[in-house]
């Protein structure tokens, strides 16, 4: 980060026009704001930068910011980022979405991002439930939640680990934050971003309407009491006994080098890509 | 980090420059969600409250000058709580609020940045360190006194609105 950069630059700089139409109390505000902050921070244009997204309440993200972005399709944010990666690497890009999106039609794309290490950094706003839909449990909503008519009984299905599955699958920076602490997910969402390669950012984000329960995770959330680790052993053994709650640190910084198009097969331009087309 | 570590006029402008603009943009945003859900008379009560921390604001920026502060990120600064202390609370808003709860929320808000300013000056060890924050702490407390005072007319209840639509109902 280039400090003289940074002061250049202030969170409003970040935000777009267009008002948010979370519910209000929804954990996404503090989101965009960590985010907005965090890109301040990062000291770069935003021309340099793009945010995309894939379908759901978060993945309204994109409109509300005033970097280039990319409201996708459901599921599909990760490729489209992985694609626009590779053609601009020298383009910042950070996708954000929620848990269903993410992990449920999502999920095949998570695995194979986690495995390319592109460099990217992956923001889900996690509140264990399908929010835009009207209170679907979603693939982190644990087995006996009785909220949705759709399953009165509870799901019976154990919850997806996002994180132990993205260090499994080969996530190269893995933290979990909480959106009651705005500013120190900034700092950690900056550092998956200077951090080579994937990174994943599980973003504990209560969702008021659906999941009201949500606003008591300010009483139990915790900073995570050890710092992060470079062993992928030892981190997933961490995260294998961890309950969730544990919040505010990075988890695990891998040094795997990040995914990129090799030198000499670099895209060929747009005008002659539309050559190619041509009927 | 502790309040007390601010040692210079500077670093105590700086945080006052964060914590003013903290709180005028947070109301300004609890302003616009309320509009947006169509509780006017909430969201008229925020956008008052962001004019008031933005004549705040204005009187700080005139008062900091040309002097250049230091630049700090925004987990650099020196308050125990997440967020500025006057900032109010985002997750502390439904869309169904009434005003004596909005006014509740934003009661706690002033008396946090009060007592920030007042600690600082209890605690500084030079003179134009504590006199500004007497000054800053003097100024939140005229913000107290005038929402205790809009309290003090607010209707008796602090229950909202019965919802009209109350969420999963059409599942």
């Amino acid at each position: 980060m280039d400090a003289s950069a940074a002061a250049r630059y202030t969170a409003k700089d970040f935000k777009s026009a267009v008002k948010p139409i979370w519910c209000p109390g929804c954990g996404d505000y503090a989101v965009l704001n960590a985010l907005a902050k965090a890109l301040a921070e990062l000291g770069r244009p935003p021309e340099e930068i793009a945010v995309i997204s894939g379908i759901g309440c978060s993945s309204r993200i994109p409109a509300y910011t005033s970097a280039y972005g990319f409201h996708g399709v459901h599921g599909r944010a990760l490729p489209l980022a992985t694609g626009l990666k590779l053609a601009r690497p020298d383009l910042t890009v950070v996708v954000t979405g929620g848990d269903g999106d993410g992990f449920s039609i999502g999920g095949n794309h998570f695995l194979h991002a986690c495995r390319r290490n592109v460099d990217l950094t992956y923001l889900v706003m996690d509140n264990q439930v399908y929010g835009m839909t009207k209170g679907q449990a979603s693939p982190t909503t644990a087995a006996d939640w009785e909220g949705s008519k759709l399953t009165p009984e509870g799901t019976h299905v154990n919850p997806f680990q996002p994180l132990v599955i993205g260090l499994a699958a080969g996530a190269n920076f893995i933290a979990r934050c909480f959106s009651g602490d705005p500013n120190n997910m900034a700092r950690i969402i900056l550092e998956g971003i200077l951090h080579p390669g994937f990174s994943l950012i599980q973003v504990l984000s209560p969702c008021i309407t659906f999941r009201p329960e949500q606003m008591e995770w300010k009483k139990v959330v915790r900073t995570a009491p050890v710092d992060h680790t470079g062993d992928a052993a030892r981190a997933a053994r961490r995260l294998m006994s961890d309950d969730g709650f544990n919040v505010g640190k990075v988890l695990y910084k891998g040094n795997r080098p990040a995914f990129e198009v090799q030198r000499g097969e670099r895209p060929v331009p747009v005008a002659q890509l539309e050559r190619m087309f041509e009927l | 980090m502790s309040p007390h570590a601010i040692r210079s006029t500077d670093e105590l402008l700086a945080h006052a420059l964060a914590i003013e603009s903290g709180a005028a943009q947070g109301y300004a945003e609890l302003a616009d969600q309320l509009e947006v859900h169509n509780n006017q008379r909430v969201a008229a009560l925020f956008r008052r409250m962001a004019q008031i921390e933005h004549e705040h604001l204005a009187r700080l920026r005139a008062l900091i000058a040309d002097r250049r502060l230091p630049h700090l990120a925004p987990w650099e600064y020196r308050w125990s709580s997440a967020e500025p202390p006057e900032a109010p609370d985002a997750s502390g808003v439904r869309y169904l609020m009434s005003e004596r709860e909005a006014l509740e929320l934003a009661l706690t808000h002033e008396r946090r940045a009060a007592r920030f300013y007042a600690g600082l000056a209890d605690d500084a060890r030079r003179q134009d360190v504590r006199v500004l924050a007497q000054s800053f702490q003097a100024e939140e407390e005229e913000h107290v006194r005038l929402i205790e005072q809009w309290l003090q007319r607010a209707g008796a209840t602090g229950r909202p609105d019965e919802d009209p639509d109350p969420p999963g109902e059409a599942e």
